[in-house]
């Protein structure tokens, strides 16, 4: 047993064997009276002093020590009634099974919950984004799309408009974690970004840590998003269906069995003018299940997830558009197989009323198989010339993981808050590029991520101290007990370190430090692809593990009125990065993908200002920020900006009730632009035919730099508007098919379309660079859903 | 420890209001008068308006320009493609040289010295210091090869390139002729539909291209080597194409293989490494071995 872990045993024992210095604590579950969903972020305080605490994402709480005698303890949360328990404090614990709520009228408060429900953020993290799924219902621009609503925090910052892949604070998107109760998914957007893979109808909570994450969580280093999903109504069948031209979207949630609830929801999309136009298949579908049970002081809870994305997408049908002869041949499409699928148990128990724990096992897997190709061939008889290109991507990817991980909380003497915890994570890989008539033979590896971790959260009157140590390494599976040679097997201690002091005022104070490692980097096929709109991973095998070291500080509270504000800074010290291209991998010949180590840094702060401001509500937010890497193949090792480095970025989402029934919603973004590369000229590059020694050119970019201009500042705005039903065919359908409820939407995006937001710049002879847009005309589109 | 369970036992206490003012000891707010909410309206809709009116560009007009982070200029330079044809024949090598462009001059409508005038194209055999001057039978048509009649060259042999040209920088090459590639003996086997055989892989083929004929067809397919000297190839074809009359196997060297494979920048404004393998210039000089099965 290493050193760290003995002085560990020691210093639980010690604790374990302790007295309590201090009983009477009062935890519990906070319910929804008609669903029986544990509820999250309920503001549970003594009325008479205002001291208390917040529901945490399993509708737990834990109130400590406020005194002795009878007080009046209140329940209180935006979208149910306040409720108060007149209780006894003692030296006593005492454990409250459920405390039931009864919820608002949610049309009226749509507005507020918006404000005031958008960024909850805990009172330790410093860094989180905690969403309330209704955003997603209210801003039909958002699509109910979690990872559109996500580019708004302004924390987070994308490189490619059209690609869903996003950075978080200056790092890359392979080391952003996204996990759907506690399982993770390695690609959680559906096809070319159209939507995430969850219904929105499932999600319960987003909850994002964009920094400054304790010890708990590990594996990656930018960023954990954590989408609990719902657990299901008690007593009464619900749900919602989405009929749409493309396909149809539903969620049912009922009782199941005695004190079990179960969840169904799934969506299924295909897009008809491809299918009949362009002759192209295509499906896009997700499906998720959900049962959970309670079983005396253990929630049990079962969760199956599935997503498949298919097209086949070619331009043959387009070619009768052409003069017959025009190409000797031609050929352009891509053909893309994407699934996704997890499947786990997860249990909560509460063992004493300070003590509780957490387990789950589950197994995720991501395949991937995207194949795109162009090609052309023109004989100019007059020249004897042949304009030849044949360019085509392959890239295949396996990620599959079984993990089990477990963590005991405990709720001890002088209001600490410990928590001890492992993980195991049993990973496979496998990948190949550049595979076109071959048979198949991917490079197949896998590994063993080992952690685990001890924290101690002290609140010592108006400051609060969270002290955490996580321990991790990757080993080769089947070496159980023996390191294996290398950089990987040895243990790596990854410190996390945060404070919060509480200012008169209403005001906090927070600073948080932390090393952070990871065991895995994804491949970037960016340029090579015309989108990447999937993650790549890939095995680091005896390559050091990324890491990195985080410094943050914070500040927040009440501005004026029910605004309030939040500024933040940080400083990331990249110590150890990768980068995994598809163009370097191909060059090489290699069959898997070539990792070239590196190193950067960013910085940078954030001002957000968020809250209700009569019947406008929402938020508005900016950052600063700076990306920098450095890497051997790119400027010769000389700092170099990362592909995402966006100086200023301004966000905001706004609510205006227009009257109870119609809410407006305006989403707007204005941000520096991205690094590009500018090619300096062209040459002519030949495609070799060995069967009849001939040659066919055409045209390539010669880019000796990488990201050496900057694109122009990027402005978007769109606006919604959501309407709840209450008479015409609308409503009237509703009714006939026993809906409770019938919204209409409409969008309108891309307002500012006389203003260009340049994807690419072409040459025109005579005319000089252009630059082209995605978007030159605003869009409407209109829905239409109902709830039962 | 003491276990409540008080379901039926709260009362709704509609009094309080704000949850998080209560939190902290604060009053609860008022609500705001209707003239604050106009003057917001207001606001907003003057700032989004300039917004909206201030961001205009018409679509005749080339947009807003990026601007320059890394000064880089262009480097110019020869472009060539040329291959070493080991197939026991004179006379097929060949090497088409150009330039590289701007981006100006590619578009315009003539392009002044496309292909310019070498003052010598060399091969040079590292091993017995055979030198072969490559030309070009007209040179007014610029998309004419360099060629050399009596080049055959060998495989497994090593030569290295020079072309010098006026105005521009010497270029470079040097290349590996691939083993000649060969079966393993006893390895082939024809079925009515499939083909199956395997090849003794060599350390200077980099990747295979292979031919299938028929009486009236062709196809072809790529391996690349795996681990191992074997490469086991299982090759499937219609019936109606009729019995395969012919094997023929291209070994190409790392340059051939590496410039063929590499990612193609048509995508503007994206960073691509380049997949020359010469100096002083631009493209490839490579080299196959040919090998041809009788079936």
């Amino acid at each position: 047993m290493s050193r760290t872990m003995k002085i560990m045993a020691i210093i639980i024992g010690f604790l374990a064997l302790s007295r309590p210095l201090q009983a009477g604590d009062v935890t519990g579950f906070v319910l929804d009276a008609q669903s029986g969903e544990s509820i999250i972020g309920v503001n549970v305080f003594i009325k008479a002093t205002g001291e208390g605490t917040a529901s945490n994402v399993e509708g737990f709480f834990i109130l400590r020590h406020r005194g002795d005698g009878r007080v009046e303890l209140t329940f209180s949360h935006i979208a149910y009634e306040d409720t108060t328990l007149s209780i006894n404090l003692g030296r006593e614990n005492q454990f409250i099974s459920s405390v039931v709520l009864r919820p608002h009228a949610i049309d009226t408060k749509a507005i507020e919950v918006v404000g005031k429900r958008t960024t909850i953020i805990k009172d330790m993290d410093i860094s989180s984004l905690q969403v309330d799924p209704v955003i997603l219902t209210e801003i039909p621009q958002l699509n109910k799309d979690v990872f559109k609503l996500i580019q708004f925090s302004p924390s987070v910052t994308t490189s490619d408009p059209m690609s869903p892949q996003y950075y978080v604070r200056g790092s890359d998107p392979g080391e952003n974690l996204v996990q759907m109760d506690g399982m993770t998914i390695y690609n959680p957007q559906h096809f070319m970004g159209s939507s995430a893979i969850f219904n929105p109808y499932s999600i319960k909570n987003v909850e994002m840590l964009v920094g400054g994450f304790d010890a708990e969580y590990g594996g990656r280093n930018a960023s954990i998003m954590n989408i609990s999903t719902r657990e299901g109504h008690q007593s009464e069948i619900h749900g919602e269906f989405r009929p749409s031209i493309s396909g149809i979207s539903g969620a049912i949630e009922f009782p199941a069995g005695e004190n079990g609830t179960a969840m169904l929801s799934g969506r299924t999309y295909t897009d008809f003018m491809l299918r009949v136009m362009m002759g192209s298949p295509n499906l896009v579908m997700d499906y998720n299940a959900a049962y959970q049970v309670l079983l005396g002081k253990t929630r049990l809870r079962f969760s199956g997830f599935f997503a498949r994305d298919y097209m086949d997408y070619s331009v043959d049908n387009l070619m009768l558009f052409f003069p017959e002869g025009l190409f000797e041949s031609f050929g352009e499409g891509f053909i893309t197989n994407t699934t996704n699928r997890a499947l786990g148990v997860k249990f909560n128990s509460v063992l004493l009323p300070m003590l509780t724990l957490e387990g789950q096992v589950y197994h995720s897997a991501s395949t991937v198989d995207n194949l795109t190709y162009f090609n052309y061939s023109i004989t100019d008889t007059a020249e004897d010339f042949t304009a030849a290109l044949d360019y085509k991507t392959h890239i295949e990817n396996t990620i599959g993981e079984n993990t089990g991980k477990a963590n005991l909380a405990w709720y001890a003497f002088w209001n600490q808050t410990v928590k001890l915890g492992f993980e195991i994570n049993d990973i496979f890989f496998a990948n190949e590029v550049g595979r076109f008539d071959a048979d198949p033979n991917p490079n197949e590896s896998g590994a063993q991520f080992q952690s685990f971790f001890v924290q101690d959260k002290l609140e010592l009157g108006p400051l609060q101290v969270k002290l955490g140590l996580r321990n991790s390494r990757s080993q080769a599976p089947g070496s159980a007990g023996q390191l294996r040679p290398g950089k990987q097997g040895e243990w790596h201690m990854e410190p996390r370190a945060s404070a919060s002091l509480r200012i008169p005022g209403g005001h906090q104070f927070k600073a948080a430090y932390g090393k952070y490692f990871q065991y895995l980097t994804t491949m970037d096929s960016k340029g090579d692809e015309f989108v990447q709109f999937l993650d790549y991973y890939q095995s680091l095998e005896d390559r050091e593990p990324l890491h990195s070291i985080h410094y943050i500080v914070g500040l927040n509270g009440p501005l004026f009125g029910d605004i309030a504000y939040e500024i933040s800074a940080y400083y990331k010290d990249l110590q150890q990065l990768y980068r995994a291209t598809y163009s370097s991998t191909v060059v090489a010949g290699e069959s898997s993908a070539l990792i070239e180590g590196g190193s950067g840094e960013s910085y940078g702060f954030e001002i957000l200002l968020r809250g209700e401001f009569g019947r406008l509500s929402g938020w508005l937010g900016y950052n600063y920020s700076r990306g920098f890497r450095r890497y051997p193949s790119i400027l010769d090792g000389e700092r170099s900006l990362f592909d995402a480095d966006q100086p200023h970025n301004l966000k905001s989402i706004l609510l205006f009730k227009l009257t109870p029934d119609i809410v407006a919603s305006s989403t707007l973004q204005i941000t520096s632009g991205f690094p590009r590369t500018w090619e300096t000229g062209m040459r002519m590059h030949g495609t070799y035919d060995p069967l009849t020694n001939s040659t066919g050119f055409f045209a390539t970019y010669i880019t000796p730099e990488r990201n050496n201009v900057r694109y122009p500042a990027r402005f978007a705005w769109d606006i919604g508007w959501k309407k709840k039903l209450r008479s015409g065919f609308g409503f009237n359908l509703a009714e006939y098919l026993g809906g409770v409820d019938a919204y209409m939407t409409m969008t309108i995006r891309n307002l500012l379309f006389l203003h260009r937001n340049p994807v690419y710049y072409f040459y025109i002879p005579n005319y000089g660079y252009y630059g082209f847009g995605a978007e030159y005309l605003p869009s409407i589109s209109f829905g239409y859903s109902l709830q039962f | 420890m003491r276990t409540l369970n008080i379901v039926s036992s709260i009362l709704p206490n509609p009094a309080s209001s704000s949850s998080r003012a209560a939190c902290r000891g604060e009053a609860p707010r008022e609500r705001r008068p209707e003239s604050r909410d106009k003057h917001i309206s207001r606001y907003i809709s003057i700032f989004l308006s300039s917004l909206f009116v201030f961001s205009c560009d018409l679509p005749h007009q080339p947009g807003p320009m990026p601007t320059e982070i890394v000064e880089t200029e262009f480097v110019p330079g020869l472009n060539i493609l040329g291959v070493l044809r080991a197939d026991d024949q004179a006379g097929t090598s060949f090497i088409n040289v150009n330039r590289a462009l701007t981006t100006e001059e590619i578009y315009s409508d003539s392009i002044e010295n496309f292909s310019p005038v070498a003052d010598y194209v060399e091969v040079m055999s590292v091993s017995d210091s055979m030198t072969y001057y490559f030309s070009r039978s007209n040179i007014n048509m610029e998309w004419l090869d360099y060629t050399n009649n009596y080049l055959n060259a060998t495989a497994g042999e090593t030569y290295d390139l020079e072309i010098s040209a006026p105005g521009f920088p010497t270029l470079t090459g040097h290349t590996i002729i691939p083993a000649k590639p060969q079966l393993v003996a006893n390895s082939l086997l024809i079925e009515a539909d499939q083909i199956s055989f395997e090849i003794e892989h060599q350390a200077s083929a980099y990747e295979y291209k292979l031919y299938l004929f028929f009486a009236e067809s062709v196809l072809d397919r790529v391996v690349k080597p795996v681990n191992g000297d074997i490469i086991e190839v299982d090759w499937n074809f219609s019936a109606s194409n009729g019995s395969p009359l012919y094997l023929g196997l291209t070994a190409l060297d790392e340059n051939l293989t590496r410039y063929g494979n590499s990612p193609i920048s048509f995508i503007p404004n994206t960073y691509h490494p380049d997949g020359s393998t010469v100096r002083g210039g631009y493209g490839c000089f490579g080299s196959i071995a040919v090998a041809v099965v009788e079936l």
